[in-house]
């Protein structure tokens, strides 16, 4: 057994390294090559052309809050200045059991209207609605539901209300730009097959905010929330735009998100059971145009639209991921169906694939490798040289990298206004693979654990901390 | 000459010259590395060819951020000194004269030629974003000629340098070039490059300015196309030039979709000739231009079509008639609220009934009072009555807003 284990770690996860690394290399090329395509339009152009035409489709964002009391009232400002010419805000109070919906009420001119609410997607059920008496707010929407335990029933419950063909997908307290909608409806407006468009996101963290506006951005000098900023970063920028180059993603964040409505509710909308329900969501969307026969896109654009505030601690961030890790797995088992199936297109042919054997069996190779290592380094059949030369190889590709987000981050137009925000991301990148990605693999491991033992989850509340302080 | 920088040994010297110097520590790494297997080679490869890239990449960061930061600080300083004279410029209705125009801008003309073009073009770009509801500038194409910003995107166009974003400035800012820097352009292999060149070719020529139009509208037609032409289409009619013949255009266009378009088109910029043949759209064998032509019927409110279209309800699709009740509303000639109800009472769809409601509650005082009537009549809790009270509500609570 341990001879094998040997060989396997000695050849085996050598070649799946390298494929690794290769992969990244392609994804940071194709990341290039599309962002520089897409950059060629201009924004003024983009705003333009939405601004002076009859023919502009509309958008609604849904955004589920849950006991979201400190932070509500800002954060659907922030959603209400959005400069669009045709868009509604539908949120969703899933059932808070704190002051949520007093607050929207007060603060908003909330009434209650009498609506024939039909449920084109199950959801928990529904109470009421409530539309703003004032003209300021005519564009806002606030559905009242019984909670159903997930993220994903509430947006169910609020597709059920939406009036426009294009939905976002958003959290409430997330802070969008205010162009965001823009940015994100321009990729259907040049091709309408994109079925979903995908917003860049970063850390709201290390921010200043005031009403719900970002009044200067810059990273957070807290380990946690600036490791997951330069993460972010690297999913959105090199991951995310590089599949995007050749149609290949596979998710289309929670946080943030355009999707075509009619596509969504085909698919069964999302699915309440799942822990990952963007990424689910997203495959039953191409499976659905696959076994329909309809052509699809999904798209990445290089636009900052959204700043998160994640987690700041470490029990918190491990929740999260545990989480995570347990819907990545209840994806592999719920998709099987896709994976290495020429039907599902790319999806089923390259980036499942993928996603099985460089996401979803990654920590479970690295966890045993550990372990291996551990056992040699006690047995003494290391050879430190050579371990160190390897580590030192995969650091290095890591540290590079990370340079090459934050260069590409510079270049698609500078996210931060401090530039020791940059220099507070290389740093991270040095001490990412050291000191947080180890957090991650068990986290994963412990999401995958949780599933196959069946373990009740809890999506738990995110404590958050907000922003800095408001500017006096 | 080079020679060898290795420590010196014993027995005879070698020189070498040139590319033999390169070869020479290529084969002293190789050798180096010989002995070692080749898992630890690679990793060796990946360790230095990491180093290489990384040391390429910071130089170019810092580069990047010089530039940057260099382009940020005098576009600023430009910004300052002519942002308000020409936003001041730009809305006069008429052109200045020169003593004006020195006036305003606090410099002699030919100063404004020492100054980076591109940043010219980048602040009219800015300023035309601030006046996007005004479709014509008269003295946009005079302000860019005197900041240089014509030059600039005819030589950019010569010597194809960012030739997609100029075609696109030169579309967004309506402005008039050379026909002959577009020529090759206008069949281009690349279909953005070529929609946006023919665009700027119908801006720009005297001659014949639809003459890529038919061939353009079939093909593809995704959503930007039809609103970047509607907006060409205010331009030109603001400038007071002809506008193409809609309909007959959309009769021989093979893409339902354009032809759709240009069949709503007629609304906005079509002549009374066409207008008034919106009617024979009503029952076409293609869907969308039935859509077409009532939303074109609707933005016209054009009393003379409402028979037509009230005959032709039993022969629509359902998503068409919801569309043929918002245009009786939008006529809104007070005569059909029998209509409303018979379609309330017969529709297979509860959307369409939703519809009729919604249009004979806004119906004048008429429809309400019939909608009042019909509602008295349903049960409280009833499905029909959560309908009719959610269209009361809502339709309150706009006039509420107004009011607040």
């Amino acid at each position: 057994m341990l001879n094998i284990l040997l060989l396997f770690y000695g050849y085996i996860i050598f070649f799946y390294s390298l494929a690794l690394i290769t992969s990244y290399v392609a994804l940071l090329i194709m990341a290039y090559i599309y962002s520089s395509n897409y950059k060629q339009w201009s924004d003024d152009y983009i705003k333009h052309m939405v601004d002076s035409t009859p023919y502009v489709p509309g958008v609604s964002i849904v955004a589920p809050a849950y006991n979201e009391e400190v932070t509500v009232v800002d954060n659907v400002r922030s959603l209400l200045r959005q400069d669009y010419p045709n868009f509604e805000i539908v949120i969703v109070n899933d059932g808070s059991k704190d002051r949520t919906l007093e607050k929207l009420i007060e603060n908003f001119d909330m009434v209650e209207v009498p609506y024939d609410y039909i449920e084109h997607i199950h959801c928990k059920p529904f109470k009421r609605l409530f539309r703003s008496s004032s003209i300021k707010y005519s564009k806002l929407v606030v559905v009242d539901k019984m909670n159903g335990g997930t993220k994903a029933d509430a947006v169910n419950g609020g597709l059920n209300v939406v009036s426009n063909p294009y939905f976002i997908n958003t959290d409430v307290d997330c802070i969008l730009s205010n162009d965001a909608i823009y940015h994100c409806i321009f990729p259907v407006l040049l091709d309408d097959s994109v079925i979903a468009v995908s917003g860049t996101m970063s850390m709201s963290n290390g921010a200043t905010i005031e009403n719900g506006e970002i009044i200067e951005l810059s990273t957070s000098t807290k380990p946690i929330p600036l490791f997951q900023d330069l993460e972010y970063k690297r999913s959105f920028l090199i991951g995310k735009m590089g599949w995007s180059c050749i149609n290949a993603m596979n998710n289309v964040s929670g946080g943030y998100g355009l999707f075509n409505l009619q596509v969504v509710i085909a698919a069964g909308g999302y699915g309440s059971e799942s822990f990952a329900e963007d990424m689910d969501m997203l495959f039953r969307m191409i499976g659905y145009c696959c076994d329909f026969k309809r052509p699809y896109r999904v798209v990445q654009i290089p636009h900052n639209c959204c700043w998160t505030e994640g987690p700041s601690n470490i029990k918190t961030l491990i929740r999260q991921r545990t989480r995570w890790g347990r819907g990545l797995i209840q994806l592999v088992f719920e998709h099987s169906r896709m994976l290495l199936n020429p039907k599902y297109k790319t999806l089923g042919m390259l980036t499942f694939p993928y996603t099985f054997t460089f996401e979803f069996l990654a920590p479970l190779i690295e966890i045993i490798g550990i372990c291996l290592i551990i056992y040699l380094a006690l047995t003494g059949g290391v050879n430190w040289d050579t371990f160190f030369v390897m580590f030192g190889a995969i650091f290095l590709f890591s540290v590079m990298l990370s340079s090459f987000v934050v260069f590409y981050d510079y270049l698609l137009g500078s996210s931060y206004h401090k530039s020791n925000s940059y220099a507070l991301l290389l740093l991270a990148g040095l001490l990412e693979p050291i000191l947080y990605h180890p957090i991650i693999v068990y986290s994963t491991i412990r999401g995958y654990y949780n599933y196959l033992t069946r373990k009740k989850a809890v999506w738990g509340d995110m404590n958050r901390q907000g922003a800095k302080k408001k500017k006096k | 000459m080079f020679c060898s920088t290795f420590p010196q040994v014993q027995g005879p010297v070698a020189e070498f010259h040139g590319w033999e110097v390169l070869v020479y520590y290529f084969n002293n790494i190789e050798n180096y590395f010989a002995d070692y297997l080749w898992q630890v080679r690679t990793a060796y490869g990946l360790i230095i060819g990491c180093i290489l890239v990384m040391m390429v990449l910071y130089v170019l960061f810092f580069l990047l951020i010089r530039k940057t930061t260099k382009y940020k600080k005098e576009y600023k300083k430009l910004e300052e000194k002519f942002r308000q004279p020409l936003y001041s410029l730009m809305i006069l209705p008429d052109p200045p004269s020169a003593l004006e125009l020195e006036e305003t801008l606090g410099c002699k003309i030919e100063e404004l030629k020492q100054y980076d073009p591109k940043m010219f073009t980048q602040m009219i770009s800015s300023l035309r974003m601030e006046l996007c509801e005004i479709l014509y500038l008269p003295n946009i194409q005079f302000i860019c000629e005197i900041t240089g910003v014509i030059d600039y995107i005819e030589r950019c166009l010569v010597g194809r340098k960012r030739v997609f974003e100029i075609l696109q400035m030169v579309v967004n800012l309506n402005i008039r070039i050379s026909e002959g820097e577009l020529a090759i352009y206008l069949n281009h292999h690349n279909s953005n490059i070529r929609l946006m060149a023919r665009l700027a070719y119908t801006i720009c020529t005297e001659n014949e300015p639809y003459q890529y139009l038919e061939e353009d509208l079939n093909q593809k037609m995704p959503p930007w196309r039809p609103m970047l032409t509607h907006r060409l289409f205010g331009w030109l009619q603001e400038c007071g030039r002809p506008m193409p013949s809609f309909l007959t255009i959309a009769e021989a266009l093979k893409n339902d979709q354009a032809a759709a378009f240009l069949i709503e088109e007629v609304a906005y910029w079509g002549n009374e000739t066409e207008k008034n043949e919106l009617s024979k759209f009503f029952l076409s064998p293609r869907l969308n231009r039935r859509l077409a032509a009532m939303r074109a019927t609707a933005q016209l409110a054009r009393a003379e079509n409402e028979q037509a279209l009230i005959e032709s309800y039993d022969r629509q699709p359902e998503s068409i008639k919801r569309e043929l009740l918002r245009t009786v509303l939008a006529i809104n000639s007070g005569k059909q609220v029998d209509f409303f109800e018979h379609v309330y009472n017969t529709a297979s769809s509860k959307e369409t009934q939703e519809q009729a409601m919604t249009c004979m509650y806004l119906y004048g005082s008429e429809g309400r009072r019939r909608f009042e009537i019909i509602r008295s009549q349903t049960q409280i809790g009833d499905e029909h009555r959560i309908l009719l009270d959610q269209i009361d509500a809502t339709n309150l609570l706009k006039q509420l807003q107004q009011f607040s």
